[in-house]
């Protein structure tokens, strides 16, 4: 077991929150026209842990080629990327403020921008794990030491070009490629099990070839002790990290209505705020 | 700056554009250590076979997975590599058509995609394996160079111009050995820059690919009927050489476009497009592929005449038209 400095857990438990109520802000910009913030929920504290406890990043120089790569495959969730981003120090809080208003270089997904670190264009599901793949290959190919992680949803995982980078991966080795599974159980039409089950989804990634850890996709001591585990394998590891969309947020939570609201009006988010520990005042 | 020698424009034509790949993707690996070629189980179909034996590092099989090989190729370009992805020209354009969108050409990454046997060139193997379509996907996406050359020399040399290019391209091959020469002599070629190979006065044929070698045959049968045919190898789609165009509408009274692709959205449609937005009274005539898919199948040479794409028929066309 991976001892876990609890002064490090509280600290990015604190952010994480901080970065709900920036997600919340983020998405009453965008109000009636929407925003996936159920998604963002779920994947936050994944996250916030990797960019607060995990990934090398220098943000004197976003473009330093040994830097760890992170890239978002389901970029509808990018309202839980745009605030770590700023929390990390890698996007200007000025230009998270002009999300969905005016012309803005964010968009509703991720547009790669590496001077703000975001390290690929996702949106359409299913791209992301292979483009990792590339990532990770260059890495071998130059004796690199970084790392590659790439979140995946657990609906993506319906992508077949998923399981064609699976392949890839686990034919080439690349111990240096991490995926994240947001395994929340919902996806745009639905519970996962119902729209397509995916289970057991543990197996299938071992079939393939992957080192599988399941972990509380909530609890950040154990994502940190999962990510310094996969350091250690001579395979790619996934992390099913088990989540719950919209977390956080009672109304949000396990709600498909909130996969991509429109409804995200004031008084909701006065709600979400509090309780998240937070009022109406620190609304920007 | 590599050479090319009579002898070897002779030997490149003779074995054809795949092995003509084959050959210069080793010497492209040589001069750039950044290269990489990436096969989806078509290592020997796209010749990359020696490649990947001489440089094990800078290659990778993805297996029967299109999609895949271009987002990793991608990723790997993100990281400074060169890729090159190679296929049929058929999977390439539809198989992972969202890929090229939006991995290669909205991320704008340094990789070139290989379409081997384009248009009808697969013969008997039919029409899953006929890239019929693939201009008219490619050139509808922003950043992606389209190159689309007329015999082996240009080719060689469109392909090394393209090395030096930081960006996506798609690179349109033909099948079949004895590709007929139409460059005798090493030529420097500019990406986006046309060669006009005839002079002529009364119309112009703007052809790419296999039937600049038709249009060459159609221009000398059109000269012993008294017409003299403008002949330009239009071997980039994109950027399309607008100043060629232009200057072919306001000097010759026809322009006829042909190509080994569907009428709709290829070269004819590309050069439509520039001439709709010009004040001329040059007429078109694209000639094509029809917008069908055929029942019968044979041979490459029989296919082409099937469809007018052999001199006689293309100087038919004109002649009726003229």
């Amino acid at each position: 077991m991976f001892v876990i400095n609890k002064g490090l857990i509280k600290k990015i438990e604190e952010k994480a929150r901080i970065i709900r109520k920036n997600a919340i802000c983020l998405a009453l910009k965008a109000g009636e026209r929407g925003a996936h913030i159920g998604p963002a929920l779920s994947i936050i504290d994944i996250v916030t842990a990797l960019y607060m406890g995990v990934l090398k990043y220098d943000i004197r120089n976003p473009q330093w080629p040994d830097r760890d790569r992170f890239i978002l495959s389901k970029g509808h969730a990018v309202l839980g990327l745009y605030p770590v981003l700023a929390e990390a120090g890698l996007l200007p809080f000025d230009l998270l403020k002009s999300f969905y208003s005016g012309e803005t270089i964010l968009s509703g997904h991720p547009v790669l921008n590496q001077e703000i670190g975001i390290e690929a264009s996702t949106g359409s599901l299913g791209h992301g794990l292979s483009i990792g793949v590339g990532m990770a290959l260059s890495a071998k190919m130059d004796n690199k030491n970084f790392r590659t992680f790439v979140l995946v949803g657990d609906g993506e995982c319906n992508e077949g070009t998923i399981w064609e980078a699976c392949m890839t991966a686990s034919k080439y080795k690349l111990n240096n490629l991490i995926a994240i599974v947001d395994f929340n159980g919902l996806q745009a039409d639905g519970f996962t099990k119902e729209v397509m089950n995916m289970i057991p989804l543990n197996d299938k990634w071992k079939s393939f070839g992957w080192c599988v850890e399941e972990v509380d996709g909530h609890s950040i001591e154990k994502l940190l002790a999962a990510f310094k585990k996969n350091k250690f394998v001579d395979k790619p590891s996934v992390i099913i990290a088990h989540t719950v969309k919209g977390k956080g947020v009672s109304f949000c939570e396990n709600n498909k209505l909130y996969h991509h609201s429109r409804n995200f009006n004031l008084d909701l988010g006065i709600l979400a705020l509090k309780e998240l520990g937070f009022s109406e005042k620190d609304i920007w | 700056m590599v050479k090319y020698s009579k002898k070897v424009i002779k030997e490149l034509n003779e074995i054809g554009f795949r092995d003509t790949f084959g050959r210069e993707i080793i010497n492209i690996g040589k001069t750039y250590p950044n290269t990489v070629v990436i096969a989806a189980d078509l290592s020997d179909a796209t010749r990359v076979t020696k490649f990947s034996e001489k440089f094990p590092y800078n290659f990778i099989q993805v297996g029967i997975a299109e999609q895949n090989m271009i987002s990793i190729a991608s990723g790997l370009s993100l990281n400074g590599k060169m890729c090159f992805c190679t296929t049929f020209a058929s999977f390439a354009s539809l198989r992972c058509c969202e890929q090229v969108r939006d991995d290669i050409c909205y991320q704008n990454t340094n990789v070139k995609i290989i379409g081997i046997d384009s248009g009808v060139s697969t013969g008997y193997l039919g029409i899953t394996h006929y890239g019929l379509e693939d201009i008219a996907i490619m050139r509808s996406f922003a950043n992606l160079t389209i190159i689309s050359p007329c015999d082996c020399l240009s080719f060689a040399k469109l392909l090394w111009e393209e090395t030096k290019h930081n960006g996506p391209a798609y690179i349109r091959l033909s099948g079949g050995k004895n590709i007929p020469i139409i460059y005798e002599k090493d030529y420097k070629f500019k990406i986006g820059k046309s060669v006009t190979l005839k002079e002529g006065k009364d119309i112009t044929i703007i052809a790419t690919g296999l039937m600049v070698s038709k249009a060459l045959d159609a221009s000398s049968i059109l000269r012993t009927r008294g017409i003299e045919a403008r002949v330009i190898d239009m071997h980039t789609i994109k950027p399309l050489d607008f100043a060629a165009i232009k200057k072919a509408a306001g000097e010759t009274n026809l322009i006829v476009t042909v190509e080994e692709h569907v009428l709709t959205g290829g070269l004819g449609s590309a050069v439509a497009e520039v001439i709709a937005e010009l004040d001329t009274n040059s007429r078109l005539i694209r000639i094509g592929l029809p917008d069908k898919f055929i029942s019968k199948f044979g041979s490459h040479e029989l296919l082409l005449k099937r469809y007018g794409l052999t001199g006689n028929n293309i100087a038919d066309s004109i002649i009726k038209n003229f």
